[in-house]
């Protein structure tokens, strides 16, 4: 007997769409967590997922992939490779590890949802699958992080991080819920698999991939490579939904979750991205800028792709693209100067040669932020370290959990950045925060920031100290310089080098 | 009377600190308090004389010998500290 084509068979296979008869329609499939449009059942039928897999190929691939991770993470090239590469490639690993590891895990419940709650068995099917891969993302990750452990403990936060209440756990913690877990099946694909993935991981995987190979980590860019693959599979749950929003007078609603989830999501994409592309990595292995990536990869694509389907830009995408230039020069010097508030080394990334190539891809760079670590640097060779260290905490912005800053040679905002609500004053970054938060201020309004916990004094002491070990970082887990101050005395005669 | 918590931020850096200080502080203390987290820290040194102080939306130096709360600061306000202008001229921020 010849076996069927899966095109013969796969579109009546996956219609497991049924009329229920035990339960309603509405508890079968509640609004709160399918759709709260209530589109009709004829848009739904429109959904065709553009992959068409069954589970048994996606078994036979997956155990492939899996099979060309692992094998070529032989253990002693792999120690040998990590005893070479220098502390900045160490701080990447960490970094990333620590960010993307149990975050990718916690996306599971993302994709869940859309399995069981999507009105279209298509999506059911996509977001299935996409399950599986979010536990394989889990996993090897956190396998790589804790092989890594012989070399640092701070790989430990590769599993840690989102357990504590350090800054950047509670700022991920916060977007992870608004944006992919705390959503029903509808927003959860456009604000996940379309605004996230799409917008930014599935290109950032590529980039990585190739920044680990330029590095000579073979192992880890077999790894990212490998789950790029999964991403951009299920990465493509979201277009077809928004294509049928489009199409059936849903285009509103589409544009506003794409809005919020795009904004949301860049600024932990700039944060994590932006300060390792610029800062991290080594000047002789950089291939593009910050920006240039922005423009090449992120930008131009996500427009194309976004007016394809019928939708426009973002309200505020001019205000982005010049935010592309700034935003992440100060998460990164943030980094550096409360680097004993994350689980990496931070690598000040400011010698002469590397002020040189941040004012030939940033014009002015050395006018604003380079007047910052100017002055940072004499104190350092003027043997006053204790002034690179914080006193006080900085205040983060009500929404987005990150330190609110701006280019020092531009002012601040002022009333576009704040706003009071039910008596209690309110922080942010930009007027776009300020924008998501007006838009549903009950679900934004009780989180509590880092600042507002340690103003309820739940840190204890109420100093810097008490702030660290709240954050969970034990001495050994702190970052310090990553090169030991060697960049401020780069070029210069020799003299005694600080120590931290 | 317990401390203040307020918003801080600088000409010429490029963040807010949180900043805690007495109700009856004098605006001066705020200034000296505020310009130790940056003056000679991420900008070059200068001195106290140089420094002012306004609320983030306003335009006036607040006086330095009232008290923070006689200069209508309140709690979680966000101020801003300013220099006298460069020979150069204007202030950046
Ligand atoms: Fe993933
Ligand atoms: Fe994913």
């Amino acid at each position: 007997m010849t076996l069927l084509q899966r095109s013969d068979w796969y579109d009546v296979a996956r219609d497991t769409n049924w009329t229920p008869s035990f339960v309603s329609e509405a508890d079968l499939f509640p609004p709160e967590m399918s759709d709260p449009f209530d589109m009709p059942k004829a848009a739904w039928a429109e959904y065709d997922e553009p992959y068409k897999v069954s589970y048994a190929e996606y078994v036979k691939v997956q155990r492939e992939k899996d099979a060309g991770v692992y094998a070529v993470n032989t253990a002693a090239a792999r120690t040998r490779f990590m005893e070479e590469a220098g502390q900045r490639w160490h701080s990447i690993l960490k970094l990333h590890f620590g960010a993307v590891s149990l975050a990718e895990s916690s996306s599971q419940i993302s994709e869940g949802r859309m399995a069981r709650f999507g009105m279209a068995p298509g999506m059911r099917n996509m977001a299935t699958f996409g399950l599986l891969d979010e536990i394989r993302h889990g996993q090897t990750q956190l396998y790589f992080a804790h092989e890594s452990l012989k070399h640092s403990p701070q790989f430990n936060f590769a599993h840690k991080l989102l357990g504590t209440q350090e800054w950047g756990a509670i700022m991920t913690r916060a977007t992870l819920d608004d944006v992919f877990l705390g959503r029903d099946a509808v927003t959860t694909a456009i604000m996940l698999t379309f605004a996230f993935e799409t917008g930014f991981t599935n290109m950032q995987f590529i980039g990585l991939a190739g920044d680990a190979a330029e590095a000579g980590d073979t192992s880890f860019s077999n790894l990212i490579s490998s789950i790029q693959t999964d991403e951009s599979r299920h990465a493509q749950i979201g277009a077809p939904l928004l294509k049928l929003m489009v199409k059936n007078g849903y285009k509103d609603e589409a544009q506003k979750a794409v809005d919020i989830g795009f904004w949301r999501t860049y600024r932990f994409f700039a944060l994590l991205t932006g300060t390792v592309i610029d800062y991290f990595m080594p000047l002789e292995k950089r291939t593009s800028s910050f920006k240039e990536f922005m423009e090449e990869w992120i930008v131009g694509q996500f427009e194309r792709t976004l007016l394809d389907m019928g939708l426009d830009l973002p309200w505020y995408w001019d205000f982005f693209l010049e935010d592309i230039e700034s935003f992440h020069h100060g998460m990164h010097i943030g980094w550096w100067l409360y680097r004993d508030t994350v689980w990496f080394n931070v690598p000040a990334g400011v010698s002469p040669a590397e002020r040189d190539w941040l004012e030939s891809k940033y014009p002015g760079w050395n006018d604003s932020w380079g007047r910052l670590w100017s002055q940072i640097g004499e104190n350092i060779r003027a043997g006053r370290t204790d002034l690179t260290v914080p006193k006080t905490l900085p205040v983060v912005c009500s929404f987005n959990n990150l330190p609110m800053v701006t280019d020092p040679s531009k002012p601040w905002a002022g009333k576009d950045q704040m706003l009071t609500y039910k008596g209690k004053k309110y922080y942010f970054q930009s007027h776009v925060e300020k924008w998501v938060f007006e838009q549903d201020p009950e679900r934004y309004a009780a989180h509590q920031t880092l600042i507002d916990q340690f103003l309820a004094g739940r840190i204890q002491p109420p100093t810097y100290e008490g702030a660290l070990n709240y954050m969970g970082l034990s001495p050994v887990e702190r970052g310090k310089d990553a090169e030991n101050f060697a960049w401020a005395f780069a070029g210069r005669e020799p003299r005694t080098m600080a120590a931290e | 009377m317990s401390d203040l918590p307020l918003l801080v931020s600088c000409e010429r850096d490029f963040l807010v600190h949180l900043v805690a200080i007495p109700a009856e502080a004098r605006v001066g203390d705020l200034i000296e308090a505020a310009a130790s987290l940056v003056v000679g820290v991420h900008v070059p040194d200068r001195p106290l004389s140089t420094v002012h102080i306004r609320k983030i939306d306003g335009d006036a130096a607040l006086p330095i010998d009232a008290t923070v709360t006689d200069a209508g600061i309140e709690a979680m306000d966000w101020v801003h500290l300013f220099f006298d202008a460069a020979p150069e001229g204007e202030p950046v921020q």
